[in-house]
């Protein structure tokens, strides 16, 4: 018998990295090239395969409902409540974009104190547009590293890797349980 | 040469000549079918009438194949040619299009009143059925009128959809709706509950509200009414307009929740397992407010003519039961009481009877063989708790019997008094008198002994002449007579004179018990000598001197059971065979004996 069990999961990141993009290429499997910034929050959900793990008996079927967060300028209370309750979140990063005008701390810290137990995976987004395994990848890497957060290089366009990112959030959020 | 080239030429010339002359008929004809076409285009019904099918099949086809195409190349142009049409000839279009749309709007808005007019009507009813205070005095506690209070019960409500959602997560716990079907018209309810979190956020910090929080959002003729719990708030999606007290029950329903589910409500990780059945409240909610139990409660009394017949049914019944049945339970239990009371009696059961009860009085029927058993058996059933009144109808029939048969009669009935001491009874018939004498060691006895023999068939009076003597009466007389015996000198069968005294008292006592049928028991000893049959001899020699005595007073021989021992009866002179060797055994000793035997 599969249980189905629901997780909050928050998508993070500056303006324009391709949350909503990564999310609707994840949920729905589509993607378009038009922008449009999300405006507060914006919820969809996703049910993932189910999964039994060797030290549990029982197959669970998760549900992420997935809070993809509008690019946040500066931490406020509204955040921490948007954040609370969630299991896990997936902090997105534009490999076209310099490193360094996208600061994940701003969210990351408070995310981190709202909930210690969540998960977190770091998503370079956009791998279609750098060259693949170039100096760009490698210093998202090692950046990475540094937080000690799994990484993932992902396209929302071609759609590589994005579910490999979500799956791997599903597994650690079920060892942690 | 010459000749030739002149035929050639005329040749040339001739065919110059036909080509020419045959252009001009050729013109001619042409001209004249110019002419008809021309005549034709110029009738155009005629020209609408033979292009019609073919340009009617032309338009169906082309439009049924490309159906997008046509309606937007159309629709601009006939968008337009319309628009100008309706404000050009405003007053022709409404004249045109009336007959079609004004039945149409007729039929919907009289389709959309019934409706009303029937929701109405159920919920006037229902606010009346449901509340157990009459409606007038509900408007005095609310102060306000009456007309009022109902039509404030009767105005349209619904709740579409409940949302049970955990507070800090947004995740969806519990989610109901009016319509079963119904799937939150394509929106993920996981969506809205998230969405609705975060929306109750977003006020909350906009506003700085921190203390107060969003309780309701209004969209259209719909509202979204939240009530915050602890750990999870309720999101009640209504239509129309709530009636008294709504929050307060959407509270309760939160509360409830809450108590059932708080532990599940604090460890909640998206794990809904834990809530098994929270839907039930939910949906008992819904239903309460919706009218599905009304409505189902209505349906189900539909058959009021059935129910009307059951219950009149039912209150026949309960009279007939109510009348009837106490009476006749209570006779049927005093009749089961009568005849255990009978059966209980032995030589009873050898009667003819007959009995029944009628509300507590007895009557009694059959025949009897004496008057002493109709007596028994009207004493016996009047000892019956519940009897009211006795009506005796027994018949006595006294059957001539033989004196046999009569005392054969008594002596079964007088066989179970045989393990009796002393009860020997005297038995005397005579005619259809029965006399009985005899010893009962008490008085019931004696009574119930009379009583018995009275019902013996053939037998109209009984003389009971039974003695009471009880055990400790007896032995005192026997022990009295055995004082009184008569003892002789040594070697000697002479009546001593000194002992007359002994022998009138023994007398005396006998003739006491004899008149019931007693016999007088006189037994000889002697162990003067060391012989025994000497010893038998005188034994037998002093019994008749003794014997002699109780003949000169009178003293029937039949009566007296004269026993000689010699010196062979230690036991019954209480001597021991050592005793018996030392002390002198020259007496004669005197004992009753009771009974016929």
């Amino acid at each position: 018998m599969t249980i189905e069990v629901s997780k909050k999961i928050c998508m993070l990141g500056s303006f324009g990295v391709g949350k909503t993009s990564l999310v609707r290429r994840f949920v729905y499997n589509l993607f378009d090239e038009k922008y449009l910034s999300t405006i507060g929050v914006q919820v969809t959900q996703k049910k993932m395969p189910p999964v039994t793990l060797a030290k549990k008996s029982q197959a669970v079927a998760f549900k992420f409902i997935l809070w993809d967060l509008a690019h946040i300028e500066k931490f406020n209370e509204l955040i921490r409540n948007y954040f609370r309750g969630s299991n896990g979140a997936l902090v997105v990063f534009d490999l076209s974009r310099s490193l360094s005008i996208q600061n994940p701390d701003v969210f990351l810290k408070p995310f981190k104190e709202t909930n210690p137990d969540s998960k977190i995976i770091f998503i370079a987004n956009k791998y279609d547009l750098v060259e693949a395994e170039g100096p760009v990848v490698e210093e998202f890497r090692q950046f990475a590293k540094s937080h000690q957060v799994p990484c993932f290089m992902t396209s929302a366009k071609s759609g590589d890797n994005v579910e490999k990112a979500f799956n791997k959030l599903a597994e650690m959020i079920l060892e942690a349980e | 040469m010459n000749k030739n080239k002149a035929k050639n030429a005329d040749a040339e010339l001739q065919r110059l000549r036909d080509l020419l002359l045959g252009a001009d008929s050729d013109f001619a004809r042409i001209r004249s079918e110019l002419e008809h076409l021309r005549s034709q285009f110029a009738d155009k019904e005629a020209m609408i009438a033979s292009l019609n099918p073919l340009l009617t099949d032309l338009l169906e086809r082309t439009i049924s194949d490309n159906k997008e195409d046509v309606a937007e190349a159309l629709a601009p142009v006939m968008g337009e040619a319309i628009k100008r049409q309706v404000v050009e000839t405003r007053e022709e279009v409404v004249d045109a299009l009336y007959p079609i749309i004004g039945k149409t709007i007729r039929k919907s808005v009289a389709e959309a009143m019934s409706d009303q007019f029937s929701s109405v009507n159920k919920k006037i009813e229902n606010t009346i059925r449901r509340s157990f205070l009459p409606t007038w005095l509900q408007a005095q506690l609310l102060g306000m009128k009456r007309a009022d209070l109902l039509i404030k019960g009767s105005l349209p409500f619904r709740i579409e959809q409940i949302f049970v959602i955990h507070s800090e997560t947004g995740l969806l716990i519990a989610h109901v709706s009016a319509d079963e079907h119904e799937n939150g018209n394509g929106v993920d309810q996981e969506l809205i509950s998230g969405m609705l979190t975060a929306i109750r956020d977003f006020v909350a910090h906009a506003f700085q509200s921190h203390d107060h929080d969003l309780q309701e959002i209004h969209y259209g003729q719909s509202k979204i009414l939240l009530d915050l719990g602890r750990y999870a708030y309720l999101a009640v999606v209504i239509s129309g307009y709530e009636p008294d007290n709504f929050y307060k029950d959407v509270g309760r329903l939160n509360q409830k929740i809450y108590n059932r589910y708080y532990r599940a409500l604090r460890q909640f990780n998206g794990d809904l397992s834990d809530f098994v059945n929270i839907s039930s409240p939910l949906r008992g909610f819904m239903d309460t407010y919706n009218g599905v139990a009304e409505a189902a409660e209505e349906k189900k009394s539909k058959p009021y003519l059935l129910y009307l017949f059951f219950f009149t049914v039912f209150l026949v019944l309960m009279f007939i039961g109510f009348v009837f049945l106490p009476g006749y339970w209570r006779d049927y239990k005093l009749q089961s009481a009568i005849g255990e009371k009978l059966t209980a009696v032995p030589h009873l059961q050898e009667q003819k009877l007959s009995y029944h009860c009628d509300d507590g009085k007895v009557v009694l029927g059959g025949q009897v063989s004496s008057f002493a058993v109709k007596a028994r058996i009207d004493s016996l059933i009047q000892r019956v708790p519940g009897v009211r009144q006795i009506d005796d109808q027994i018949q006595v029939i006294v059957l001539p019997a033989t004196e046999e048969e009569i005392l054969a009669s008594v002596q079964r009935r007088l066989a179970a008094y045989d393990s009796l001491p002393y009860f020997r009874p005297k038995l005397v018939v005579e005619g259809e008198a029965l006399i009985i004498h005899g010893f009962v060691p008490d008085a019931r006895l004696k009574r119930d002994i009379g009583l018995l023999l009275s019902e013996v068939h053939g037998i109209r009076v009984v003389t009971n002449n039974l003695v009471v003597l009880n055990a400790s009466e007896l032995v005192e007389v026997r022990s009295f007579l055995r004082e009184n015996a008569i003892q002789f000198a040594a070697r000697s069968a002479e009546f001593p004179p000194d002992q007359l005294n002994k022998l009138e008292a023994a007398v005396a006592v006998y003739r006491v018990f004899a008149r019931e049928g007693a016999k007088l028991v006189v037994r000889g000893f002697a162990n003067d000598y060391k012989d025994f049959s000497r010893n038998v001899l005188l034994s037998k020699e002093r019994l008749d001197a003794v014997l002699g005595k109780l003949a000169e007073m009178n003293i029937a021989g039949d009566v007296v059971i004269p026993v000689s021992y010699g010196d062979k009866s230690p036991k019954l002179v209480e001597e021991t065979i050592q005793q018996k060797s030392k002390t002198p055994n020259y007496r004669v000793e005197f004992d009753l004996l009771l009974g016929s035997n």
